[in-house]
Formats: C-alpha cells, structure tokens, sequence
C-alpha cells in the first residue's frame, strides 16, 4: 500500500499525470458506464445501455475506472521518467471487462466460432452456447478478476515509480576493486 | 528491430480491428436470414406438455421468443416485455416465449424457474405461451445457436423482423404490435 501512496503523491505532482487522471476518470467511468450493461442488451453500447446500469456495474465501473485512471496517469509519469512501464496486467484487465459483457449474450461469439467452423468443424454446434453460458453465469467473477488484474497493475506501476528513476550500473566484483 | 515493432503493431491493429467489426456489426444483424420470409413450421411443446406448432400461429401477430435461461439479455428482455404485457395485449399480439433446445449446451433453469427468478409475482397473460423448442425449431429458427433472438410474425404466417435482447429493442416490438396486420 506505502508505494502506491507515495506512487500518487510523485504523479500528482507531475501536472500533464495529474491532468491524465483529471480526464481520464470521467472518460474510462463513462466508457464502462455503458459497456458493462452490454451484456443485457445483446451488445448494444450507448444510452440504451447505460439506462441498464444496475447498482452492482455501477460500483464496478467505477472501481475498474478509478484503477485504470491512477495506472494509466502512473505509466504516463513512468515513460516520461524514461523508462518501461509495466503494462501485461493493466492490458489484460482493460480487455477482460470489456470484452466480458460483448461475449457473453451478443451474437458475437456464435459468429466468429461460425467463421472458424468453417475451418474446423468441430468446433460448430453448441460449442459457443457453452462458452456463452458459462460467460453469462460467471460473468461477475469474471468482471471482479478483471478489477483485480487492473489493482496489480497499479501495485507494479506503483513500485516502479517509488523506486525511483535509476541507472542500471554492472555489478563489479570485490576483486576487480582491489586491482585498482 | 522497427520491422519487427511495426509488424507487432499491425497484428494488434488487425486483431482489434477484427473484434471491433465484430461488435459493431453483429448486434445489429442477429438474423437467421428468415427475414421477411415465411415462418416454417416447426414443433414445440409448452408448459403444459402440450405439443404445438409455429404453423399453428397464423392468425395472429406473433412475437416468437427463443431464449437460453443462463442468458442475461433474455432476463432484462422478460422484465422489460412483462411491463408491456398490458400494452401487447392491448394490441392483440401473441406472445411465445420458448427456451431454447437444450438451453444452447449449458445448464440453465427451467422456464418456469427463469420466469420465477427474472419477473417474480408475475403471471402470463392468456396470450402468452410458454415453452421449450424442439430440435427442428432449434434448426429452422436458430440455426447459429444465438442464445437470445426473436421474430416478429405477421398473422399471415411471414416473419417481418428478426432481433434479439428486447430490453434494448422494445420500441419496435411495441411498433410491431400497433401495426395493422
């Protein structure tokens, strides 16, 4: 927890990080305001989704939104310290609860498992209503897995930033300091 | 080194460009390519255990259902058709709701319980039919395996509009039942 404070004390201190948030939690809140629903309304993203949102998206957009706004405003600080941001986690989390709530009751996946059949027919049938139907029962889970995989990556982007900016110096060995 | 990132890129840029049509597109096209087609009969078996069949909905203006119980979109479509229950009555369209053959190959409760479970308290009105598809409807109907998509069906047996997830299409199922034939 101590790295990701001190993490957010060094990027609110950076102004273009600290407008990165600014505009960034309204904008990702919004983003998952609407998609989250979309598993009720067969894919559909915009007003008719958002007039979906149920208390329980709602904490969830929210918590994703405010995860995803304090990484990315870290991975910003991160690249203009010159150095690599860690960014598996906060890609797979992003993806995993947008992508969640399009597969699970839309035509989507019945369609692109239709393309594959093409190419593998053992695939056809009821192969996507399985998939489907164990997206859309476990789709919960599978938006809290999500949340989780966005708070580690807050928690990497957070020691790296905590660390410090640094030069990687080779190691020497104790004899090569007795030569000099 | 910048091929390599350039071709990395591009994978990326295909690989959601490929998922993002996708979304875009499959949402607003759900048919079963039976659009303004006749409705084939096919047979079902209600609650009841009565056996009936699709060829027996000429008539009437029908909005036929097929619905996985797992689905999410089927849930928040029922809440949103039983609101409206008074109003399709009203109108004098049929309502068959069937869930679908095998639940679409994973488990899910029974009509009875879904109904229970999405709209509890509520009651079918008389022009509701509820039941499970046969393999056949499954077939003609549903062929893709889509776990929520509807037809509307005019009384003369044609199917004038297939979509899916009520809940977010409910203005023209409503536009449906106003229509004259």
């Amino acid at each position: 927890m101590r790295p990701i404070i001190v993490a957010l004390r060094l990027a609110w201190d950076d102004t273009i990080c600290r407008w990165s948030a600014i505009v960034g939690l309204p904008l990702l809140g919004t983003v998952y305001a609407a998609v989250l629903p979309a598993s009720m309304t067969g894919g559909r993203i915009g007003w008719v989704s958002l007039r979906l949102l149920t208390p329980e998206l709602g904490i969830l957009a929210v918590a994703l939104a405010s995860l995803l706004t304090l990484t990315v405003a870290l991975m910003v600080l991160i690249v203009r310290q010159g150095r690599r941001a860690s960014k598996a986690a906060v890609t797979g989390g992003a993806l995993m609860a947008l992508v969640t709530p399009l597969l699970c009751c839309s035509p989507v996946l019945p369609l692109a498992l239709g393309a594959l059949a093409v190419a593998f027919p053992a695939i056809a049938g009821v192969a996507a209503g399985r998939m489907q139907g164990y997206i859309a029962t476990h789709e919960t889970s599978l938006l809290l897995v999500a949340v989780g995989l966005t708070a580690v990556a807050l928690y990497q982007n957070a020691r790296r930033v905590a660390s410090g900016p640094h030069c990687r110096i080779p190691a020497r060995r104790p004899d090569s300091q007795s030569t000099r | 080194m910048v091929n390599a990132t350039s071709c990395a890129w591009r994978r990326r840029v295909i690989c959601f460009g490929v998922l993002g049509a996708l979304t875009v597109l499959a949402p607003a096209g759900p048919a079963t390519a039976s659009d303004h087609q006749a409705a084939p009969p096919a047979p079902f078996v209600t609650v009841g255990g009565h056996r009936r069949s699709t060829a027996g909905l000429q008539g009437h203006r029908t909005f036929l259902w097929l619905l996985s119980t797992w689905c999410g979109s089927c849930a928040a479509g029922l809440k949103a058709v039983a609101e409206h229950a008074g109003q399709l009555r009203n109108d004098g369209l049929r309502v068959v709701i069937l869930r679908n053959y095998k639940d679409d190959g994973y488990p899910g409760p029974g009509i009875r319980a879904f109904f229970a479970r999405a709209v509890p308290g509520f009651r079918a009105p008389s022009n509701w039919t509820l039941g499970q598809t046969s393999k056949q409807l499954d077939q003609s109907y549903n062929p893709r395996h889509y776990p929520d998509v509807y037809f509307l069906i005019d009384s003369g047996g044609d199917v004038r509009a297939v979509g899916s997830a009520p809940a977010a299409t409910m203005g023209r199922i409503l536009h449906f039942a106003k229509s004259s034939n």
